[in-house]
């Protein structure tokens, strides 16, 4: 019963087969064992203590335009994500074509501190939790096939954190890129109505009455 | 010069944009201005008091609403719709915007269920809020909302397959009763009404308390409320000018405060404050109607976006005011719905490709284990829920009879956001959802109703507020909102928060000099 049966993902199993660019191995993480004590805070805090820069993508080269929320760092993981969640094709632009990694910075930038606190913490985790599981190449070094690999692991993780850290991942960059009206015309939604679709403009330059004159009525129940 | 309406954003009594600090008063405070605030602002205003209406959001008109997922959800949404349960597992939406969460809901109305009420009376000790107490502010709720059944020619397709299935299993189902007048069916009620066809509190309640002498002080946030013996003395906090971006200091001294943030917010005002726990009841009780969507994928094209969003919905609560649910159609624009999808790369934009053919619907689980609201070390809300049983099996049972009812209207299949992926096409497939994990993460699940965490009920040892709102700790410090509620309700709270306003208006201005402390 899987979601699409026009794409390889066998019933008996809920986990893509491991690909020659997997670099977690789906037992590690399907392993409440090895990963439960790890789920929360603590993975955090293990990952910020790691040694990181000897195993890390490379330094991450700044956009070209200022960041408002994320470091380059976090900016890469997030770009590298917007590649496996919406690669494009099929008719449909990619995450990349859409800015949609500038577009989640720009909004992050306007969460409150907590929010703000708890994305940095699970890309943290998320970019580094291979390394976490003794393999060498971080998330956003990773190829096509082993990153859409490692975040159906999170997915599909019974460790709650992973599989909770994964949907908001996946939240944040398919809703910015479906919000976005370039990538409206792949699946055929079609748009707006104001100014396009026959009804009223509704950014109206006059206020008349109120439809509804109740507001001014006096009730006399 | 021809006077502007009362619902234009520049209207003279609307207090915006100030140059520096801004110091007001009032006989008396309302702090939110949504279901709850502005109708209880509009009520004390016609009874002839000097109100000021505080919302710490924006004054969002039709002229900003753009129907767009990518500009509306910051806007109206709390933290743009991103906010969560602390363990990051279950979305929740409320307002953020002058009018509070009536901006973006889907306008459905349903009267207080008699069976709740009368729960709140034998297990809480509300007194004063039967069912035939509550009938006179009903009745002007509904007035003043414009409160309708949908008509037949309002029926959209999505919700035409939901009927189609339910007649065919021999459910009894109904269309909701709404507050749109003159709808045009354009079907983007939650990014705002870019017609102001739904009657949302920004169009009704809150130019309603205007017209009676209302202040409206948007932008404006409060975070400390200031005691003089047991009276709330003034409240403090910082008003936004939006042509310059900078916050300036706000104070506002009033006879009497009424805080009307929502189920979140006003607790964690409290909180923060140290204000009317002595019960230790604030911020606990937290019920949120977890919601879990289904979704059919027909053979013929639906376009579920088009039309009123909600019409039509079967009843499943149970009849003792206790458990159950409700299953109502439901629709989405392309955010909500891609980013509800658990899948990614090619398996994302084929689930996609099928939007047209989709017909949504949604499980609403009246909840009987509470959640809790506390705050953070920063200030902010934190959100406690956890699904837990029998909660749990209430939304298995409502996605079974869900996608039953999608079964025969013609399905091809159906689909529940839940990271198995899987696809229901027979009755045995959907015999498989009464074992389905619902832990957290599993499942796409999601609140738009929050209530509780300010209970109300005449013993100051088990609840916060009395039943006419006033806290038992303060003299002058009343809630109201849907924190009051002493359970979930089981249906949509918007007139039940509306009328129950209305009635603790008409209780406190019954006895002003009490109300003013003269």
């Amino acid at each position: 019963m899987g979601w699409s049966r026009r794409h390889s993902t066998p019933a008996s199993s809920p986990l893509p087969a491991r690909a020659a660019g997997d670099v977690i191995p789906r037992e590690l993480v399907t392993r409440r064992s090895v990963l439960g004590g790890l789920a929360g805070g603590g993975a955090a805090l293990l990952a910020g203590s790691l040694p990181l820069s000897g195993c890390s993508a490379g330094p991450a080269e700044a956009p070209d335009f200022p960041l408002r929320f994320f470091s380059p760092e976090e900016y890469r993981t997030v770009a590298r994500l917007c590649d496996v969640i919406a690669p494009g094709g099929h008719g449909a632009p990619a995450a990349a074509d859409l800015a949609v990694a500038r577009q989640a910075d720009a909004l992050l930038a306007t969460l409150n501190p907590d929010i703000q606190e708890q994305v940095r913490q699970l890309l943290s985790v998320f970019e580094h939790w291979p390394i976490l599981a003794l393999q060498w190449r971080p998330f956003s070094a990773q190829g096509a096939e082993g990153a859409l690999s490692y975040l159906t692991a999170w997915q599909q993780s019974p460790v709650t954190t992973l599989r909770v850290g994964a949907a908001a991942l996946g939240r944040l960059i398919a809703g910015i890129y479906y919000a976005d009206s370039r990538s409206w015309e792949a699946i055929g939604y079609e748009g707006v109505w104001i100014g396009t679709r026959g009804a009223p403009d509704g950014a109206g330059k006059d206020w008349p009455d109120l439809v509804n004159n109740n507001v001014y009525r006096k009730f006399n129940g | 010069m021809k006077a502007l309406p009362f619902h234009h954003p520049e209207h003279p009594a609307v207090v915006r944009d100030p140059a520096g600090p801004l110091t007001l008063e009032a006989d008396v405070c309302v702090i939110g201005t949504g279901a709850g605030g502005s109708t209880l602002a509009a009520e004390l205003a016609e009874g002839g008091l000097d109100v000021v209406m505080v919302e710490k959001g924006p004054y969002v008109t039709r002229a900003d609403m753009t129907q767009r997922e990518r500009d509306m959800m910051p806007l109206l949404f709390e933290d743009a719709g991103a906010r969560t349960t602390r363990d990051g597992a279950i979305l929740v939406w409320h307002g953020h915007a002058v009018g509070g969460t009536t901006v973006l809901n889907n306008a459905i109305c349903f009267d207080p269920p008699d069976a709740v009420l009368a729960r709140w009376k034998a297990g809480f000790g509300v007194e004063g809020a039967s069912k035939a107490d509550l009938a006179p502010s009903l009745a002007k709720a509904r007035f003043v909302l414009g409160v309708q059944k949908i008509q037949e020619h309002e029926i959209n397709r999505n919700a035409e397959v939901m009927m189609r299935g339910a007649r065919k299993l021999g459910l009894k189902g109904d269309v909701f009763e709404h507050n749109r007048i003159a709808c045009l069916q354009s079907g983007f009620c939650m990014m705002g009404c870019s017609y102001d066809r739904k009657q949302n509190h920004h169009i009704t309640y809150v130019p309603r308390a205007l017209s009676f002498g209302a202040r409206l002080c948007p932008d404006t946030l409060i975070d400390k409320l200031e005691l003089d013996g047991r009276r709330i003395a003034r409240a403090t906090g910082s008003i936004k000018n939006r042509k310059t971006g900078e916050r300036h200091p706000f104070e506002i001294r009033a006879r009497a405060f009424a805080v009307a943030g929502g189920a979140i917010s006003t607790p964690a005002l409290l909180l923060s404050n140290g204000l009317a726990d002595s019960s230790g009841q604030v911020g606990r009780n937290l019920w949120i109607h977890p919601a879990g969507p289904v979704v059919a994928i027909m053979d013929e094209e639906i376009r579920y976006n088009r039309g009123i969003p909600q019409v039509y919905f079967v009843d499943a609560l149970g009849k003792d005011g206790v458990g159950g649910f409700l299953l109502e159609a439901i629709t989405g624009g392309p955010s909500q719905t891609g980013g509800m999808v658990p899948a990614f790369g090619n398996v994302l934009h084929a689930t996609m490709k099928e939007f047209n053919h989709f017909a949504g619907a949604v499980v609403l689980a009246k909840d009987e284990r509470p959640g809790s609201v506390t705050v953070s070390a920063r200030g902010v809300p934190v959100v406690d829920y956890v699904l837990q049983e029998p909660d749990a099996t209430t939304i298995r049972d409502g996605y079974q009879l869900m996608a039953r009812i999608y079964l025969a209207a013609g399905a091809r299949q159906v689909m529940i956001p839940h990271v198995n992926r899987a696809y229901y096409r027979t009755e045995a497939d959907v015999a498989k959802i009464a074992s389905l994990d619902l832990s957290p993460g599993s499942a796409g699940l999601y609140t738009g109703h929050q209530m509780g965490t300010c209970r109300m009920g005449e013993d100051p040892g088990k609840s916060v507020v009395d039943s006419g709102g006033k806290a038992h700790d303060l003299a002058n410090l009343y809630v109201v909102d849907s924190s009051v509620f002493p359970t979930s309700l089981g249906v949509n709270p918007q007139i039940t928060i509306t009328t129950l306003a209305t009635h603790f208006a008409r209780r406190m201005l019954r006895d002003k000099p009490k109300l003013l402390g003269t």
